[in-house]
This record gives structure tokens, sequence and C-alpha cells, in this order.
């Protein structure tokens, strides 16, 4: 059991596992004492002359008190790998919260459905493609609320003009500046209010009330 | 249509029956769901039973309904911030989350914790282990009708808790086991809170063996219940507690040593029998061990520094920041960007109350980690609960799930 030298340096033992070999190297290891303690899935698209998908298998061997942490490339895409569960019945969970996070298929393996995310999910939670805050979020249209004067609690905004999906007005030059200002604190940043040659924007159509102000 | 719709619509189409999946009157079966809101099942478990009348033919744990995406937001964070997402899995073990991490993160960086932090380390998961096993204790009491081992159980849990937040500022959920060692040195006048705890214990702990270990109504719901063989324990992967009750002699701490278990004396309490009575044996006879170890923690604690003071990885003290360009510069940068890890992988494992808990940890040479995944006892654990339920009652099935102790945090991540 060599291990693989210039790739990865730590102090565990590790080799590499092509995938048409893994479920045959699962057997001999088990028949020699080996026993699984754990499978992740690993998205590899950022490690340097790796694949795209590896499984990661951590093995003990109980009497020699020895680790030893296979890496299985995981190619294609779907990414295909044998599955070990018929060999280590551990490997189940494991295999199918890699199933449920990176999309690796696991060849043979009795019940691949996901585990953790819900059956309807879209998507592979745990790839780098799938970024932090990148699922959509649905913005239901709701009604302009305005305050009318201190005290009063809000109401809807007396307009006849409609609102986008963002709450905006649609039309331009309703409402005093003031509430036009309010409803925009992005195109107030960007130069309402720098200075001369700062250019308004677009929708916002000073009033008098409006100009005076600045 | 919503699932909120779906449940309604179930409900007005087949009634008070809703609960029941299927049913089969020619073979008696029927498919029924149990949880995931419901007492016994210790958080958010759910079970897809199949039965026979009242005997269990077999059991199918459906899990996901905590899952928080831990994994995912630790390579937001940076190395340092990451102990505050993974000590929030097992959230009745988190000094052992954050040790486990710690040591997989200190495996890449080549980092020595100096001895004083691993004693402070040890003692930490050595009283996590007694106040996650008396939540144990105090649930399946519950769970079975002692209602009483529930008062006693998390009564002397809080003793824990606020020695917790004596030493770390917080009652769960600590940060406290950073790589390179802990976060702060113990608090002056320790010593007698913790030797407080340890004289109280063993009472106690004979006060519960007292209340339960004879009582023929808890040998009655315990004895040759959820039996699980020592084969099906190597097959399912079962570590810990439930694993030593199946005649599984092994145990990380003695086996396959890490921080300062080599110098201390302990025994790794086995059972042979597997079945529920045999665990709640087990997992009793581990609090008085641990209750021996956090004693001779406190004899051979040793002083000095309690972490590694390299100033690539940790912040200067306060003191030395008032007087050193230097030390100032070093925790510029550590505060704004965090310290980078050699890229590798590495994989490190501790015995958690629950069993076997690992983190595997891969850099890519920047300062988040670029995987962190963690191999949670419990989640493994479940998979023999069928083993254990098949062919028992559906009261047998409580019993069996309080006594694998699952905690659906470290399940779900």
């Amino acid at each position: 059991m060599s291990r693989s030298a210039g790739r990865l340096d730590t102090t565990d033992e590790q080799i590499w596992v092509e995938p048409g070999e893994w479920a045959a190297r699962a057997l001999g290891l088990k028949e020699r004492g080996w026993t699984l303690t754990d499978l992740a899935g690993l998205d590899t698209i950022g490690l340097q002359g790796r694949g795209a998908f590896e499984v990661v298998a951590q093995l003990l061997h109980p009497e020699l008190k020895r680790r030893l942490m296979v890496h299985v490339p995981a190619p294609g895409e779907p990414p295909m790998v044998p599955s070990v569960a018929d060999v280590w019945p551990v490997a189940d969970f494991p295999e199918r919260e890699a199933y449920d996070m990176f999309g690796i298929r696991f060849e043979g393996h009795p019940n691949l459905t996901r585990i953790l995310m819900p059956d309807e999910w879209e998507g592979y939670p745990l790839r780098k493609s799938y970024g932090v805050g990148k699922v959509a979020i649905e913005f239901i249209p709701q009604p302009m609320m305005q305050i009318q004067s201190a005290g009063q609690s809000p109401k809807p905004h007396e307009s006849d003009t409609d609102v986008d999906r963002l709450g905006q007005p649609e039309e331009e030059g309703i409402g005093d500046h003031e509430a036009a200002m309010r409803r925009a604190p992005f195109a107030r940043a960007a130069g309402g209010e720098t200075g001369d040659d700062a250019a308004p924007a677009p929708h916002l159509t000073p009033s008098p009330k409006g100009e005076a102000r600045s | 249509m919503s699932i909120a719709e779906s449940v309604i619509r179930t409900i007005e189409d087949k009634g008070a029956g809703a609960f029941v999946e299927s049913y089969d009157p020619a073979e008696q079966n029927m498919i029924i769901n149990m949880g995931p809101v419901h007492p016994s099942t210790h958080g958010v478990l759910r079970l897809v039973l199949e039965l026979s009348g009242e005997t269990v033919l077999d059991c199918r744990p459906v899990i996901g309904y905590l899952h928080t995406g831990i994994e995912k937001e630790c390579e937001d964070q940076t190395w340092r911030g990451a102990v505050t997402a993974v000590t929030r899995m097992d959230y009745l073990a988190p000094f052992h989350n954050e040790q486990a991490y710690s040591l997989a993160v200190e495996k890449l960086l080549g980092l020595e914790v100096p001895p004083r932090g691993k004693y402070i380390r040890t003692l930490m998961s050595e009283l996590g282990r007694l106040s996650s096993h008396l939540v144990w204790f105090g649930t399946s009491g519950l769970d079975m009708g002692a209602m009483s081992a529930m008062f006693y159980g998390f009564r002397e849990r809080e003793l824990f808790l606020d020695f917790y937040e004596m030493v770390t500022g917080l009652r769960m959920n600590h940060g406290f086991n950073i790589p390179g060692g802990v976060w702060q040195d113990l608090p002056e006048g320790w010593e007698e809170v913790c030797d407080s705890i340890v004289s109280i214990m063993p009472g106690r702990i004979d006060d519960y063996e007292s209340l339960l270990t004879e009582n023929p109504i808890w040998l009655e719901r315990t004895k040759g219940v959820g039996i699980m063989s020592t084969e099906d324990a190597v097959r399912f992967g079962a570590t810990g507690p439930i694993g030593r009750a199946a005649g599984l002699d092994w145990d990380l701490r003695r086996d396959m040593p890490y921080e300062v278990y080599g110098e201390l004396s302990f025994d790794v309490p086995v059972a042979s029998e597997g079945d529920v009575y045999a665990r709640y044996q087990v997992r009793m006879a581990e609090m008085r061990e641990s209750v021996k170890l956090v004693r001779q923690v406190m004899e051979k604690m040793p002083e000095g520094d309690y972490k590694n003071m390299d100033p690539k990885i940790m912040p200067p003290p306060r003191s030395e920041m008032n007087r050193s360009m230097e030390a100032v510069i070093h925790h510029f940068k550590l505060v704004t960007q965090g310290y980078t890890v050699p890229a590798g992988d590495a994989y490190a494992a501790v015995e958690s109350p629950r069993g076997e808990l690992g983190a595997y940890i891969v850099s890519d040479g920047g300062t988040a980690p670029y995987r962190c995944h963690v191999r949670d006892p419990s989640f493994i654990n479940l998979q023999s609960l069928a083993s254990m339920a098949k062919g028992g009652l559906v009261a047998d099935l409580i019993a069996v799930i309080a006594s694998v102790d699952p905690v659906m945090g470290g399940v779900d991540r």
C-alpha cells in the first residue's frame, strides 16, 4: 500500500483507487480486516491536479489500530462510482448523503435517494457551483405602505398608479420627493444628494419641494 | 400544492386514519408513521414502521428535518470561525465536535498543543461526557415512565452547565476548543467548582442506580429488549456505548489515544448482552469512569501555556499589543483575513458520548476550510436501529430509541 507521493502532504495514510477497481479493492480490504468508518463526497474542482469529484472513504483496522484514507475519483456527469454498501453495510447512509449533497451516483446502492434534503429538492448543495445565497427567494409584490404623520399607523399608499414587483411606482412623478427618496435608497446613495453634477436617478423627477431641500 | 395543503387534503380524504400510510387487511400489516414530532423521538427523528399488530416488522429512519447546512457554512468561515459552526452539530457534546475539528486542522498545520491545553480539553471532554449521559439518563427514564429520572438528570446537568459558563462564557455551543489549544485559560477558582461536581457525582450516580438498576418495571422494559449482536454492531458501524454494550470492545480513548488519554488510567466498560439494559449499564459505568478521569486530570493539570502561542495562528495577548508593532500587525492580519492552512486533507476522530466523532477536513491552502465533513456517531448509529427494533413491540421501540441516544442536530448537521 503505497502512499501517493507529491499529491497531498498530511500525516494520514492515503491511497488512490480507480473507480472501476473500487468494489473489488473494497472486498479485498474487508477480507484483510479493514472496516469502513466514514465516507464523504468531495468536490475537487478547486483543488489542483484533481478531477471533478471524489469519494473519500475512511477505513479503520481495529486490530492493527491503523487508519487508511481511500480516495476514489468519480468521473463523468453525473459522477459515478460503484457502491460498497454490500461490502460494508455501514456505507448505506454515508453514500446516500454523498449523493444528496454532490449528486454522485453509487452504482449498485439498494436505495439511493435523498437523505437530508427534501425529495423534490433541485441541485446538490455541497457542490462548489451551488453558492451560498444563490437560491432565488420569491418576492411577493405588496402595496406601498406610507406613514402619514407621527403616531399614525401605516396604511396603504393612496395612489392610483401601480407598483412594480419591488414595490416601486411604475409612473414617474408621483408623491413628493421625500417619499420617492424613501422608496429608492439605492438611487439616493448613487447620486440623489451628492451635488449638482450628479445626475439624478431617472425616476426621481424632483418636485419643487425636493429642490428646495437640496 | 404546498405541503400544508396536501396534509389538509389527506386529513379531509382519510379522516382520523390519515397517519396510517397503508393498510392491508389480508396480511394485517400496516405501514405507520412515527414522528418527526413525537415526544419520544428525541428531536425530529421520523420513523416509518411496518407493523403486524403491535410487532415491528421493519423500521426505516427518515432524517433531515434539522438539516441546517453546517458543512456548507464552514466553507464560508475562517479556520478559526468554523469552530463556531461545528460546535452546533451535536449540541449535547459541543466540546467533542470542536475537538475533532481542531485535531484535524492541527494535523494539517503541524501545530502542537501545549500540555496544559491538552489537559483542559480532556477535562472539558470528560465533563461533557458526563453531562451528555445525564441527558440520556433523564430522557430515557422519562420515555419509560420513570419521570423522577428526568428531574435528577437535569438537576445535576445544571452543575455542569454552570461550570461551562464559568469556563467558556456559554452554557452550550461554546466554541472553546480552537485549533492550537483552547480559547482561554481556566478561570480562578475552577478547582473548587470542579471538585464539588466530582465529589457530588459518585453519590448521585449511586442514587440513580438505586432508582433504576433493580427496579422491576425498569428491568421489564429493558432486559432482553432491542438486542443487537456483535456482528450487527460491526456490520452497521455502531460505535460508542451501543457498540460496547453489544460486546464490541473498542474505545478510541484507549485504543487510539489522542490528547492525554495515554497518560491516564481508566477502564472501558463492556457488556455482552446487547440489549437496552446492557446499554444502560455501560453508560452508568462510563459515568463513573469519567468522574475518575476528571479527578486524574485535576491532579495532573500542568502549568504553562493553554494554547500554542505561534503569532501566525493565535492573536497576540492584549498586553503585548501595547508595546509591539509586530503584535499589532499579526493581530490585524488574523482578524481581517485569518491564517492559511497548507493544502491537504486530514481525518481526526475523538470518542464522543455517542461513539466515534470524526472530522474530515480539506484545505486548498486558503483561509477557509475547502471542505469540512463530520462523521457524526448518531448518524451512523441510526442505521442499526432497524436491526434492534425488528421483532419487538412498538412500546419497546421507544426504549430502543432512548438507548441509542441519537442527537438529531448531529444526525442532520
